[in-house]
């Protein structure tokens, strides 16, 4: 099986793997960074949202081969001062309930305000489209405008 | 479903503990002090099972609570915090094994906040007592004149003060006080510490770190993917793995043989594919040719659905009778009658299910999200043969139940997988295993008859209910030996308007699809369709549906219910109304006409023990789709003990009650369950949620439930909107099945 260079968190790491692999299975079973979740394997529900060059992917379409070289990004070393505002805008809205969907969920808000600080409603809805079942959706909107207005 | 009450006799609570190793692994002692210690430093005073301070000052709370996004973790800790006045955040908050010692354990029924309400204020209460006494005692004074704040015992008078971890080794010398003697904190004492923070494992989302099943990790574990029978009472004939066998990281398959269906704890047929990691199992698992042998059964929804309508032409079981129904009445009675359909339901819960299984010799150990521990230790003894002392089943954080994680099946094949294998293996189904693998809530159909005379009043109502049965299916002996079903009976017999002739009544049919309890289960087509028919004799009577319901609510009427054997449910008409007019008032239901926007109402009344809601619907036409703009919800759910918390929960019914009213449904054709992902069965997303706006009205009130409690109400609301706007009575939920997101 081929190798290949993963840049992960600000780090660098060899894996093999089957060039098919989604990115979501490397990042769990082997770089066991667990944060990042299985919700439906299709790419419908967004709870495995990391950022590849700075951009929301859902990591359980992306192949390992695809995301080779280029600079990932998971819940566990989103580290900067615009996603701490995301996250701390999080707890105080208090919005998570189970909590499975929310790494997903906080992945595609910080790659939102990071690219439009100032997200129009219109936006926010086009942009977050994670599934939620517990339905956190009134506090994630919560969030992202506490994020979002400082 | 309600339990019984959390409640530690005397002789439980005088019981000391000993900690011995790590975490969970304590063992009673009758004898022992209740103080130990924890290392050379560290000591701990446990005066009963579920609470603990060492001398540290930490404290730490075993709950049999699964935590599953109700916030019931956060609420148990609001309590403690309360009687021991620190905050919530510090108390460490364990989740208790199915270790015998603790009794049942189980979390459904939107009955924790309710059931732990006393028990677990009683043990901070117990704790803060002894620790109050011992430094009154080592002060010389008398402990009525101390105070506890921020951790601290304070004595006013002499200007002292000592923090708890202090006083933990003076303490461990005080007799533990007795349940009457305690003082208890007001009920309002505690909504205001659920602002002091976010919870405890929230903290931890931020960062990605809670564990849930699928997380847990065990040195030597194996993957598992299962390809289970696609159709109900299918076996494995054969199979072969040829082309799997070229896949680096497959390691073999295991059959899993499945029991009998209908039975408790049924476990589907099926070959478990094993690999090193998640996704090989799952790859190699494509590759796998099952034989299936069919015992000729095919489950088919729409057939299942014409055979309850076709049974309410037969005669119920009557779940409440009163007046006469043959009786002629007075005046000019106008008498609609209407037959309603609900669609079977997935739980859909966003974390696939898991279960994680290890066997060290003749001790089998369980990872998985379950709300029922001890359901699911009680079927590995059962089913695989193990001593009920060398089960262990540890929980850890579920992503989402609502009702799915009651059944033990998933768990079930972990064990058996672990037992055969002879290795830790941890299993995880795929989103399409979670569907076509599911259990659902029961559709249902409902023949309502009602009259109302020349004054607007109903004179005499029928509501005959026909649903298959969770208990039929899975525990006849909790029905009546007329086949009675309490669980769908109740919410029926809590039908709360005044009505002098009623009769209320369900049948069951033979079972023919997998069936669960689901957030609210038979409340949640019971209830809205009643509020349906409601509108529907309002109309009939030509009165706003608000007066109509508030004629139907006599001022001062208690009520009280007959629900489960031996249980009943207290209803007070006083409280509907206030959440009636509340909601009314803040809709803006008075001036709703000649506006764009059509508004729906909706009651709800839920045994949990007793939640009263009244919700809102505001449904606008855009360009042809039906589109719910807005929700307005007032509750009574007594006392809150973390406000956040209970809005965050009534957040989570509304957004499940809003794709359940409109759009989800489960079909199955020739046994095979035709979704397979969230595109077939739609979860409302971001975009579609509408403004939501909730009233907790004031109470001191014991605290009720709200997990399930509110799903039938937005849906009755939700249903009343859709015949607003459109004209045409809602008779079928869901309302917009072909209408997707």
């Amino acid at each position: 099986m081929p190798n290949f260079e993963l840049r992960v968190n600000g780090g660098s790491q060899r894996v093999t793997a089957d060039p098919e692999m989604p990115l979501l299975w490397v990042l769990r079973d082997r770089l066991h960074l667990l944060g990042t979740k299985y919700g439906c394997g299709v790419g419908v529900c967004g709870a495995c949202t990391v950022h590849v060059s700075g951009r929301a992917v859902r990591a359980c379409i992306v192949t390992v081969a695809e995301a080779a070289g280029r600079e990932v990004t998971t819940i566990e070393g989103l580290r900067d001062k615009g996603s701490d505002r995301v996250k701390q805008a999080w707890l105080d809205e208090r919005v998570a309930q189970c909590g499975y969907c929310q790494p997903g969920m906080i992945m595609a808000a910080a790659a939102l305000l990071a690219e439009k600080p100032n997200p129009s409603d219109a936006e926010v809805d086009a942009a977050i489209t994670n599934v939620c079942r517990c339905g956190t959706y009134t506090r994630v909107r919560a969030a992202i405008a506490r994020a979002s207005a400082r | 479903m309600t339990e019984a009450s959390l409640s530690w006799t005397r002789r439980h609570f005088l019981q000391a503990t000993t900690l011995a190793g790590t975490g969970l692994a304590f063992t009673w002692a009758r004898s022992a002090q209740a103080f130990s210690e924890v290392s050379e430093t560290l000591y701990q005073l446990q005066p009963g099972p579920w609470l603990v301070i060492d001398t540290n000052g930490k404290v730490s709370l075993t709950v049999r609570k699964a935590e599953m996004g109700q916030g019931i973790h956060a609420a148990l800790a609001t309590m403690v915090a309360g009687e021991l006045d620190i905050v919530p955040s510090a108390i460490e908050v364990r989740q208790a094994s199915s270790d015998p010692k603790y009794g049942e354990i189980q979390t459904g029924g939107s009955f924790s906040v309710a059931g732990n309400w006393l028990p677990t204020r009683r043990a901070a209460a117990t704790l803060r007592t002894m620790l109050v006494e011992a430094a009154a005692k080592l002060w010389k004074v008398s402990p009525e004149e101390c105070r506890t704040e921020a951790g601290m015992v304070i004595h006013a008078p002499s200007n002292r003060s000592a923090a708890y971890k202090s006083l933990v080794r003076a303490a461990s010398q005080i007799p533990i006080p007795s349940e009457e003697s305690l003082q208890m904190k007001p009920g309002e004492h505690f909504a205001p510490l659920g602002q002091q923070g976010p919870a405890r494992h929230h903290q931890g989302i931020v960062s990605g770190a809670p564990v849930y099943g699928a997380d847990v990790r065990i040195d030597g574990m194996v993957y598992a993917s299962i390809e289970r029978a696609p159709a109900m009472g299918m076996k494995v004939r054969g199979y072969s793995d040829a082309n799997a066998r070229s896949i680096p990281g497959y390691l073999g398959c295991v059959l899993i043989e499945g029991n009998a269906w209908p039975s408790l704890d049924h476990v589907r047929a099926g070959v478990a594919v094993i690999a090193r990691d998640t996704w090989t199992a799952q790859k190699a698992r494509e590759q796998i040719k099952v034989d299936w042998a069919s015992d000729g059964s095919r489950a088919e929804s729409a057939v299942a659905v014409r055979a309850m309508v076709a049974a309410l032409d037969l005669p119920g079981l009557v779940c409440r009778e009163q007046g006469d129904l043959s009786k002629p009445s007075e005046g000019d009675l106008r008498r609609i009658s209407a037959d309603f359909t609900t669609s079977y339901l997935s739980h859909a819960q966003l974390e696939p299910l898991s279960a994680t299984a290890r066997v060290t010799g003749d001790v089998i150990e369980v990872w998985t999200g379950t709300q029922r521990q001890r359901r699911l230790h009680d079927a590995v003894v059962r089913e695989l043969g193990f001593a009920n002392d060398k089960v262990l089943v540890y929980t850890p954080l579920l992503g989402g139940s609502f009702g799915r994680r009651l059944e033990v099946d998933y768990g079930l094949e972990a064990a058996i997988l672990a037992k055969k294998l002879g290795r830790p293996v941890q299993i995880l189904w795929t989103r399409a295993d979670d569907f076509r693998a599911g259990l659902f809530r029961s559709a249902s159909a409902h023949r309502l008859q009602g009259h109302v005379d020349s004054f607007g009043r109903i004179v005499g109502l029928t509501h005959k209910v026909v649903a298959e049965s969770v208990f039929k299916q899975q525990l006849p002996d909790q029905l009546g030996a007329n086949g009675y079903d309490w669980s769908i009976g109740t919410p029926l017999s809590t039908f709360f308007y005044d009505v002098p002739n009623l009769r209320l009544e369900h049948r069951t049919i033979k079972p023919t699809i997998p069936c669960a309890w689901w957030r609210g289960t038979y409340t949640t087509a019971v209830q809205p369709i009643a509020e349906c028919f409601m509108d529907e004799l309002a109309a009939a009577a030509g009165q706003d549906p608000l007066d109509f319901r508030l004629a139907h609510l006599t001022p001062g009427r208690t009520s009280v219910y007959q629900i489960a054997e031996g249980n009943e449910a207290p209803f007070k008409t006083d409280l509907m109304r206030r959440v009636l007019t509340t909601v009314a008032s803040q809709a803006g239901w008075f001036g709703r006409h000649g506006r764009s926007t059509s508004l729906g109402l909706a009651a709800g009344f839920y045994d949990c023990p007793d939640t009263y809601s009244a919700a809102i619907v505001s449904m606008t036409n855009v360009n042809g789709i039906a589109k719910v703009d807005r929700i307005t919800i007032a509750v009574d759910c007594g006392v809150l003990v973390d406000p956040r918390g209970a809005e965050a929960q009534v957040l989570s019914n509304a957004l499940f009650a809003l794709g359940a009213a409109l759009w989800q449904q489960i079909e199955i054709e020739g046994g095979i369950v035709r979704q397979r992902t969230y595109a077939d069965f739609p979860v409302p997303r971001l975009a579609d949620t509408p403004q939501i706006d909730i009233i907790f009205v004031d109470s001191d009130r014991s605290p009720s439930g709200l997990g399930e409690a509110i799903t039938a109400t937005v849906i009755g609301a939700i249903g009343n909107a859709h015949t607003s706007l459109t004209g045409n009575p809602t008779r079928n939920f869901p309302i917009l099945p072909q209408q997707m997101t």
